[in-house]
Parts: structure tokens; sequence; C-alpha cells
């Protein structure tokens, strides 16, 4: 019995073969007849025609006569840094400047302390209008890795009554260390870093750069204020979605012009630039990059508004409450509670808020007015109805041993248990019993 | 009854009426006294006790060798047999380099998740005495997003699988820089099974890595264990691309082996059908078991395990004694909990029988047992090898033994013993340098690193295939830097293995819904299709729905008298012809395309088999979404009307070509440098969509099988049946294998012929045509005369 692979040694032999590839010495591919392979240039392009993922080559710029560059479409400046040249564009407003319809300098009169603890606790006490830098990244992925760049930084900051925008252009990869190294010069100041969604993009992707930079940050040493959280609590199901664009548009009367750009084409009109020198809709890009900014700051000026003028119809008060009730700040959480319940936009939403208050009503002690609460909710059948009936029942039983009114109540509760819910109906089974025991001793 | 040992058993087997005519092979493996050595100096104290409370006086040599070249900065592959303490091999010198540096961090791949879980609280177990704690974690697909941060900074030791090695950790280095900075140890365990297309994969996944420690200044040194194949040591240094040391001076003791090769008698002389072998296999199974003798049975299928663990515990089953609680089944599938159950009851000897698949192939610490049953041939000699040495004592007797299925192949090597104990394990092949490769993992490492000139990466043409892309628009070529540019992440486009998709989760109706198991994607439609008889351990449930989007089967126990077995038929259809040889329209020979390829497999209904009789009770439909794949294929097609000037009837020229194109899967991976499963194959018409089954033994046209459709053979004739013997990528997408086919066509007929021509067999073997049965008698006569004509109208 010969076996394939000793023959294959023999072939190999019998060729002569000479190429040096594959793993096993003995594996004989290296005997077979080499017949002329294709080029890898040619074996290139077979694959990457085959691959259908790239359709998108040159989109036309070769037909204009001249595809524009960068200076003449940005009116920015080379600026020097220890590692090497960088471009920045520079901009400053009037503080009395209307960004929709906010003065941009409305941000000096910001309840820092409010706003910072609605922020996710940032203490923003002591801080000034110029301890804050707002900051926005323009990329060439959503996908956080090491192969997604920012290649725009926005950042706006007052400065002896001006607001300014400095905004970083990467004009080709190489010059990201330079970049990187003109950013951290302007942010280093800064205490306070304001992002929307930052928290979990734009930090964390600048933190990457920086790293396959080696060069040191200190984004994490700044209290970070990401503006994105706070809006979905304030209106999560007052607007069709919580992008920062459609907050502007519904509650900043910003009104973006036919200048700006639409995020999900960004990536791809960089390359563009970065591959063809087409410095094309360049500004439009930073265009887009300055209304973030912009929209950011007005955007904190209309939440710390939105928290004084507690508008249940614009406004969910009562996700708000229930925040600083999970922050542990009850008097904030009773002051939103009792907004949304007297003037909830449905009585759903006011019944919540009840409940809520009349839960923080126990917890502090005040059992009549939780009692109160309660009682009415039963009544109007209201938003848990089940609850409040074990509340009142548990009040009876325990404070004022009226047992046959607690008896009453869980049966009462009982008929309206929903045929999935064991739980709840044991529990009131047990309680029922209790009662019962409890009454006979009585 | 008293029990007796097993040598007074396997005595009594031997004389046994069922076994002894079967008998075709027995081979006595002498035993080997082992090499011990005492502590090696290096070793710090802290070491010497954890050891020394886990009960060793001193260690293997291999594993002091091993320390020692370790520590002396080598890079080795420790190639040593089942249970002989192959990860002291390399836990020691990694927890002496963290000892020295507490700074230090080690790398561990394993190849499944299951594997790593294993090691995990192996390497716990040896470092819960220390002083100052060891950290050592999993991290996959199934850590928790809050705890990655942590496990980041605080792991000494990450134990982690190549998947996630390649899409979840390289791309996100900076993440990991100081695990990087500090990395000096890589282990890859199980080196043996990165070997075909996902070898390839795992050599490029090595070299990011490579450059990934470049770039943070760090060095490590690696430590490959691999089972034994042929080339071990060539594997390694492929994998690592550096001159890796070899220890296979095993310092284990051995005891006496007896190895048995058993054919089950012919019952059916007129069909040729046999006893199964699985009834043989039980039979043995219950002699040792009988007597307390510990034993693993290995199947070649998932059902079967399910079937042959029922038929332990009936044949055990005592009520009220809890008997066949000590008979348990092992497959994937099982909940991870029942799996480390069994795997302790095993290791703790309070289960003494256990049926699996080869998923207690791969170093999973289940002790050692006393008997090892392969019921049916695993597939290759290096898989044989590793499955009888689960059965083996440091001291004393055991045995292995070998019981063959009715198939050409089992047949073929029960018969010739010599075939197995002659030669050595296969060789693992693979081609990091395949361009598709290549491609796609250059395109990885440019977005983890820009690439600068004067870099290599393998023996590729680095520049001439970076400016390539830079051409495309994905990089951006600066002076002698290329970046990274499109907006993309390209890791998440390349999968390492063929199937990545989800798992199902099967539900138990009468609990609540709770999981009861778990069915990977591509043996779903064969497994939990409604109607399905779904086994865990001997306990029967019949699917009632299979919700196929959600990835949910939901089942109630039952008692069946059957079990179910699905039948599948694979069907290809041509999307797109690439390459025509000669072009089409044109006269000639045979042609030979190159091109897109649907393939498609069909679940088109189940069988009830009674259990034990494997009587046939009926047939069930069954209405699933197929399994699909678009991939690129290589194939040939022989117009029928040529038979007669080839000199063969219709019946002999299809032989031919099944034989022919066995011989080619083979030629085909050796071209290649993969594996065979890495290559599809199947023959039929793809224009009338007719294709043989793939299970048929062989190809009979006197007993023709029907297509999933239902036309019968002979109408396909009269339509023009054309025979096509088609050769395809066995990954989503291709991997570049069929092109290579099809431009090296001429080497691959020329390599077939010669191999089939040159093979000293008479009527064909596994070497050539395939066994005897598989093909028809002349099939190796006729292949020969098909191949030179396929050659000859080539001038």
């Amino acid at each position: 019995m010969d076996d394939l692979r000793e023959r294959l040694r023999r072939l190999q032999r019998a060729y002569g073969a000479t190429r040096k590839t594959g793993c096993s010495a003995d594996d004989a591919p290296e005997g077979v007849p080499a017949s002329k392979p294709a080029s890898i240039r040619e074996q290139l392009e077979r694959i990457e025609q085959r691959s259908s993922r790239r359709p998108v080559p040159r989109d036309g710029a070769s037909e204009r006569a001249r595809p524009p560059r960068l200076k003449e479409v940005l009116q920015g400046r080379e600026v020097s840094t220890p590692l090497g040249v960088c471009y920045e564009v520079k901009t400053a407003y009037r503080e009395s400047f209307r960004h929709g319809d906010h003065r941009i300098g409305a941000f000096r009169d910001v309840d820092m302390e409010a706003l910072g603890l609605f922020c996710g606790g940032v203490d923003g006490l002591d801080a000034q209008a110029e301890d804050f830098l707002f900051m926005d990244l323009e990329t060439t992925g959503l996908s956080l890795g090491t192969g997604t760049y920012g290649f725009l930084i926005g950042l706006g900051y007052f400065r002896e009554g001006t607001y300014h925008i400095h905004q970083l252009f990467l004009r080709d990869f190489d010059e990201e260390p330079a970049f990187l190294c003109r950013a951290q010069q302007i942010m280093a100041p800064f205490r306070h870093l304001v992002t929307f969604n930052g928290k979990t993009f734009d930090i964390p992707l600048l933190e990457v750069r920086f790293m396959m930079c080696s060069q040191p940050e200190t984004l994490r040493e700044k209290a970070s204020w990401d503006l994105l959280y706070p809006a979905r609590r304030l209106w999560y199901d007052r607007l069709e979605d919580c992008r920062l664009e459609t907050i502007e548009r519904e509650r900043l009367g910003v009104a973006r012009e036919g200048q700006d750009i639409a995020g999900d084409q960004i990536p791809r009109t960089y390359f563009r630039y970065v591959h063809d020198g087409d410095a094309r809709d360049m500004d439009r890009i930073v265009y887009h990059n300055t209304m973030d900014v912009l929209t950011m700051t007005a955007l904190a000026v209309h939440m710390d508004e939105s928290l004084k003028e507690k508008d249940p119809a614009r406004t969910n008060l009562f996700s708000v409450g229930k925040y600083y009730e999970k922050q542990g700040i009850q008097g904030m959480g009773t002051e939103f509670f009792e907004a949304a319940s007297s003037q909830g936009p449905s009585h759903q939403e006011k019944d919540r808020a009840l409940f809520h208050l009349a839960m923080q009503h126990r917890r502090g002690g005040r059992f009549e007015d939780a009692f109160r609460i309660w009682k009415g909710l039963v009544e109007r059948e209201g938003y848990g109805f089940l609850a409040c009936c074990v509340e009142i029942a548990k009040h009876l039983e325990h404070r004022t041993r009226e047992y046959d009114q607690a008896i009453g109540l869980v049966l009462h509760a009982l008929e309206r248990v929903g045929p999935e819910e064991d739980r709840v109906r044991a529990d009131l089974d047990k309680r029922l019993s209790r009662l019962k025991r409890k009454k006979g001793t009585a | 009854m008293k029990r007796r040992d097993l040598s007074k058993v396997l005595e009594t087997l031997e004389n046994a009426k069922f076994f002894s005519p079967c008998l075709t092979a027995k081979v006595c493996l002498p035993p080997r006294p082992g090499e011990y050595v005492d502590f090696p100096d290096g070793l710090s104290d802290e070491l010497k006790t954890a050891l020394s409370e886990r009960g060793f006086r001193n260690l293997y040599s291999h594993q002091a060798e091993a320390f020692q070249r370790a520590k002396g900065g080598e890079d080795l592959i420790v190639v040593t047999p089942t249970a002989s303490g192959k990860t002291l091999c390399y836990n020691l010198p990694v927890l002496d380099a963290i000892d020295k540096d507490r700074t230090s961090r080690a790398l561990y791949l394993f190849p499944t998740k299951a594997l790593a879980q294993d090691q995990l609280a192996e390497f716990e177990g040896l470092v819960r005495g220390f002083k100052a704690a060891v950290k050592a974690y999993t991290y996959d697909g199934d850590t928790p997003g809050d705890i990655r941060r942590a496990i980041r900074k605080k792991a000494h030791v990450v134990i982690t699988n190549p998947d996630m090695l390649h899409a979840g950790i390289l791309p996100h280095h900076t993440k990991w820089n100081e695990f990087f900075r500090n990395l000096s140890f890589v282990v890859i365990d199980e080196t043996h099974t990165y070997r075909g297309v996902f070898g390839s994969h795992m050599v490029n996944v090595m070299r990011r890595l490579h450059r990934v420690c470049r770039h943070y200044g760090s060095t490590p040194q690696f430590i490959c264990c691999s089972a034994t194949i042929a080339n071990p040591q060539e594997v390694a240094n492929r994998l690592v691309e550096r001159e890796v040391q070899l220890i296979d001076r095993n310092g284990a003791p051995q005891g006496e082996k007896r190895f048995y090769f058993v054919n089950p008698p012919v019952v059916q002389k007129a069909l040729g059908l046999r006893t199964s072998a699985l009834s043989m296999a039980q039979r043995i199974a219950g002699e040792f078991l009988r007597n307390e003798i510990s034993t693993i049975v290995f199947t070649t299928t998932r059902l079967n395990v399910e079937v042959l663990t029922k038929y332990l515990k009936d044949l055990f089953r005592k009520p009220g004694t809890g008997e066949e609680q000590k008979i348990r089944g092992y497959r994937g599938g099982y909940l991870p909990n029942l799996r480390r159950e069994i795997e302790k009851g095993l290791r703790e000897g309070k289960i003494k029988g256990v049926v699996s698949t080869n998923a207690l192939e791969l170093g999973v610490d289940i002790g050692s047992l006393e008997a090892c049953i392969l019921s049916g041939y695993p597939g290759s000699i290096a898989s044989t090898w590793q499955q009888a040495g689960r059965a083996g004592r440091k001291t004393g007797l055991s045995c292995a033994v070998l019981v063959s299925r009715s198939t050409p192949l089992d047949q073929f090597i029960i018969r010739h013993p010599d075939y197995f104990f002659g030669r050595s394990p296969e060789n693992a092949r693979m081609n990091p340098e395949n361009l598709t490769i290549l491609l796609s993992h250059i395109q990885c490492a440019a977005f983890e690193l820009p690439f600068q000139r004067g870099e290599t990466f393998g023996e590729a043409e680095l520049e001439e295939i970076l400016d390539f892309l830079a051409e495309k628009r994905v990089l951006r070529r600066l002076g002698d830097s290329w970046y990274w540019a499109e907006d993309s992440y390209p890791a998440n486009r390349i999968s390492l293995r063929s199937v990545a998709a989800e798992n199902f989760v099967v539900l138990d109706r009468s609990t609540g819904n709770q999981v009861v198991a778990e069915v990977d994607f591509e043996s779903a439609p064969l497994t939990i299709y409604p109607g399905a008889i779904y086994m865990v351990e001997s306990q029967q449930y019949q699917v009632e729905e299979l919700d196929h989007d959600n990835r949910k089967a939901y089942v109630t126990p039952v008692t069946a008298d059957y079990y179910t077995e699905a039948v599948l038929y694979t069907h290809l259809k041509i999307l797109d012809v690439f390459e025509s040889d000669p072009e089409e329209g044109q006269k000639g020979g045979s042609r030979f395309q190159e091109g897109e390829v649907h393939v498609v497999n069909h679940v088109a209904g189940f069988k009830k088999l009674k259990f034990y009789s494997v009587e046939n009770l009926g047939y069930g439909e069954v209405s699933l979404p197929d399994q699909e794949m678009h991939t690129t294929g290589f194939w040939i097609t022989v117009p029928p009307e040529e038979a007669h000037e080839i000199g063969l009837s219709v019946q002999e020229l299809l032989e031919a070509l099944a034989g022919a194109g066995y011989a080619m899967q083979h030629m085909a991976a050796f071209l290649l440098m993969c594996e065979t499963r890495d290559l599809g194959k199947c023959i039929g018409d793809p224009y009338l969509q007719w294709f043989f089954p793939a299970e048929t033994d062989r190809i009979r046209l006197d007993h023709p099988p029907v297509s999933g459709d239902g036309m019968p053979f002979h109408e396909t004739w009269d339509r023009g049946f054309q025979p096509t013997l088609f050769l395809y990528d066995a990954y989503p997408g291709g991997v570049g294998l069929s092109s290579y086919l099809f431009s090296r066509r001429d080497e691959l007929l020329t390599g077939t012929l010669s191999v089939v021509e040159r093979c000293g067999c008479s009527n064909g073997c596994p070497s050539c045509v395939g066994p005897p049965g598989a093909v028809g008698e002349k099939a190796k006569q006729d292949a020969v005369r098909l191949l030179k004509w396929m050659i000859s109208g080539r001038g």
C-alpha cells in the first residue's frame, strides 16, 4: 500500500521543486509542475472585483474643471507646535450673539450647581463660564477602534466677554501628532468639558488617538458634562428623538442653513478630500461642527431654563423627579413629582408622579400625606392600583390596626389581580390570611 | 457479581463469541516508566508550595525541561499525549515570570470557549494559596461589558480565543496598552487545531499580534502545545514565525495499553449488512461497565451520543439504585454547568461511563480512564490516537477498541490495520499566504497601526499590496506610511471560521421555558425541526415549535420508542461563471469552469427510527428555511455523449467521476495546503438541479436515489444530464481556493492522475479513488481512463 504523501513527495523530487511556500516540507504541493501564476497585481484585481463591497471610487470629481483647494474653502491658518504644523480655523462671537432663541452669553446666568446635579452629579458649584470647554468631534467613522480618526475638533469657550470657537482640521494623517498636540494645548486649562454623547464616543475616541500617537492628554481629569443623558431625561417622550439636531430645531429655534451637511455624509466627503485633495464641502463640515458647538452651549442654557420653568407640556417632569430620587436628592424629587402630579399632560403621568410622591412621603414619615394619595389612586383605580391597595392595607394593619378595613381592601385588590400576576396574588393571599389571624386574636 | 479487573475482562472478551471472530487486530503497546525530576532550582518557593499542596512531589522530565528552556528565553512547542500534565509546561514559566515581576502579563489562546473556562479553573486552583494574588480571567463574547475594563487593567493572565483576539482585542489595542506593553508570554494550546483555512487565518492574526506587541515594545515568548500530528514543530514555526523548539520527550509514565480493531459481523450476506457499530460498542461497553471499569465511548455524531447513552442506561437501569446515573452523555450543546458536572464526576470516579462526540477529544480534564471505545473511525489517524489516548493510566493496563461501521472508509481501515499502525498521523497544512486571506488581514493590520515602509507581513509582497489598497482608496499612502482610510471596521467582515451565526436555544415548555441545551446554527436544521425527538442525556423531548428568527426551539418532554433523523440534500446553483476553459459555446472535451455558486442544504424531511431495531416507522415532513451559502466553486463537466469516446458506459462514467472526484478533492487540498473539509464536493447537474445525495455510499444507477424535488434519475438522462464534479470553498464568500484550482487545473489533473495511477492498491483505497465500496470495482481503472482523457483533450 502506498501512501499519498509519500507519492507526492516522490513526485516533488521528480519535478525538482524549488518554490518555498507551504507549511510542510514533505507536503508536496511544491512538487507539482507550476503553471505560470498570475501576477500579484492581477490576482488582487480579481479578488477586489469579486468583493462587491466597494462600489464608490471617485464621484465625478475628475469631471470638474479643478477641485477647490483647502485654502480656497476655509479661512484658517497654519499653527506650529513642537510636533509640527497643523491647521486651525478661529471664529469669535459677541456674547450677545443669538443662536436660535438663545443669547450665547446667557450661559453665564446658568445655575451651574443645579445643572451639574442634573448632568449626572457633576460639581458645578464654583464653576465660572470661563471654566467650560464645549467640544465636538467629526470623525472618519462611527466605530471605535484604532483605525477611526477624529479629523475636526471643534472647541468653544468664553474669554474676555467673547465666545470663541477654535476648530482644528486634520489636513492629512501625518499631521495628527501636531493636530493632537495643539488640541491638548487648547484644552489643558479648562476644568469642565461639555459634550453631547462624549462619554461613549468623542472622549474615548480622542483617547485612542492620543494613545496611538503616544501623547499625553488630560481628558479624564476634567469634570465631564455629557448633555445627551439629561436631554433624554427631559424630552425622551416629548420629541421624536433626542438627536442634537432635533432638539435645536424643536426647542432652540435653530434652523441650519443649506450649507449644512448631513452627518452620515461626513466620512465619505472627508475621504474624498484626503484621497483627491478635493476640498469641496470641507466648509460645510466646518459649518456643521460650528453649529454643533454653538447648539451645545445654547442647549445648556435651555436645560437650565427647563428645570426652572417646570412646564409639564414640554418637559417630562416625572422622569426628572425619578432621576433625582435615584440620585438620593429627595427634596428635588418631591418638587418635580409635585409639579408633575399637579399639572401633568395626562392622568396616567399625573398618577405615576403621585404614586412616587406618596412613596417619598412614606419614606419621609409623612404617612397622612401618603395615605391621602393612595386613597385617591385606589378610588380612581389609577396607576399602581394594586400597590396602593397593599400600601393602604399595610398602613391599616400596622399603624391604625383597622383589620376589617384592611381585609376589605385586600379582597378588593384580589378581584383585580390579572391571571399572569401569580406572585402578587400569592402575596395578597398571605397578607389576607395573616390579617384574618390577627383579627381573630384581636 | 464480583468485579474483575481489566486484564481479566479483556481475557474473557478476547474469547467471547461475539468478540473474538470479529477481531482484526490486537496491538500491545508496552508500558513505559516515568521520568521524574526534582523541582528545578529556579522555581519559586511559592510555586513549590502550591505544587506540593496539589500533591506533586516532583515534575515529569518534560515539564521541568519546558520550565528551564522557557526560562532560558526559548519559544517552545510541547507535544506529549493526553493527560501528561501539559498545562504545567506553560503555567510554571508564566507564574514564575509573574512572581519575579508583578507587572508581567500572559495571553492564553484556546480554540474554544469551553477549553478557556477549563483552563481558568485549573489555573485558579494552582494559584489559590499564593500570598500575592495572581489574577486570571476569560475574555470572550460572554464577558459582560462592565467588567471588561477591569480585566484589561488587572488580569495577569487573559484567557481568550483567536476570534476574540481578531475582532475584539487587536482593533482596540490602545485600551490594552498596559497589557501589551507588559506581555511576556503567549500560550497557544491545542496548536494542532490551527490547520487549513482556520490555521491560515490564525497565522495572520499572530502576525497582527506581533505588530501590536512591537508597537508597545514587547517581545513575548511563545509556548505552544499540540496533540500528536506529523509536523507539530512546523505548525508552531508557521504560527509564531520564529524557530520554535520542540519538546516531545514525554516524561509521564504510561501503563500497558492494548488496542483492538473490531469489525462487527455480517448479518445479511446478500446486502453486506453488518451489525451496527453502535450495538457492538454498546455490548463491549456493557462488559466493561459491569465490572466498574471506567469507560469512554466516542461516537461520530451527536445523535449517536444520545442513542448510545440511552442504550447503556437501559442496560444498567435498576429502579431505585440510581445506577444508571453512573452513565452519562457528553457533547457540544449541553449547557456549561451540566458539562462541568459531568467532567467533575469523571475526574472523581463517580461517573463510570461517558458517551461523547469528539468534544472530549481536546484537552478537557476528565482524569484518565481505563477503557476507550471508538464507535466508528474518527476520520483521521491523529484523531484516532487522540481519542484512544483518553484511556491510559500511569500504571496498569488500559485499552482502546475501534469498532468499525459499514462505511467504506471504516471497512478499509479495519481490514488493513497495518495502514493505520504503520504510518504517522497526518500533516497539518495551511497556507497563510492565500492572497484572499492575506489581503483581509493586511487591512485589519492597517486599521490597527499604519504600515511603515520596510515592514514585513509574512512572505507577502507587502508594498505592492499596500499600494494596491491605496489605489483602491482603502489606504492612504503618505511618504513611507500607509494609513487606514475607509469608514469601516475590517475585522467584522472576516470570520476566522466558516460559520459564525448564533446558536439556537432549546426551551422546555413544561418547566416554564427553561433552557435545556444549545444547538449551533449549522446543526439546527438537522436536530430541532418540528416533530424531531431531541435528546439530552437520554431525556427525550419532542420539538413543538422552531422559532427560526429568534433562534429558539420549544420542546416538551416525551417518552418515545423512536428517534428521528433528518434527510439532507445539498444542491448547488451556478450564479456566475468567471472563467471557462474552453469558452462556453466552444466544443471541447471536458469543460473547466470557475465562478460564484449558491450552495443550499435542504432538509427534506425526517425518518422515525425505532430504538434497537432501527426499523423505519415512517417519515415526517419538515418545512424549514434552507441553509444557504454564496461561495466560489470550481467544476468540471463531462459531456455525456463523450462517454463512448472515453470507452465507458454511463454508469462507469459516473463512477469514474466519483472516484476521480475523491482523489481530486485530496489532491486539491494538497495543492491548496488546506484541509479536505475546507472544500465542499458534490456531483450532479446544476442546470437540472439534480444531485447525488452526499451520504450515498456510492453512485448506483441500478438503485438511483431520487433528488430533492423527486425527479427520478433516468428522466434527467433524457433531458441531457451533464455530469459535473464540483469543488467549492466551504466558506461564505469564498476564500480564493476555487479560483486557485482553476488557474492550476492542469497540475490538479496530472497530480490526481499520478496519485491514482501509482497507488499500489488494486480496487481503490482511501489514498486514491476512495475505499472499495464507496466506488465501483472498476472505478479505479475507469478514473485513470477518465483523467487521461481529460488531460489529452487539453493537448
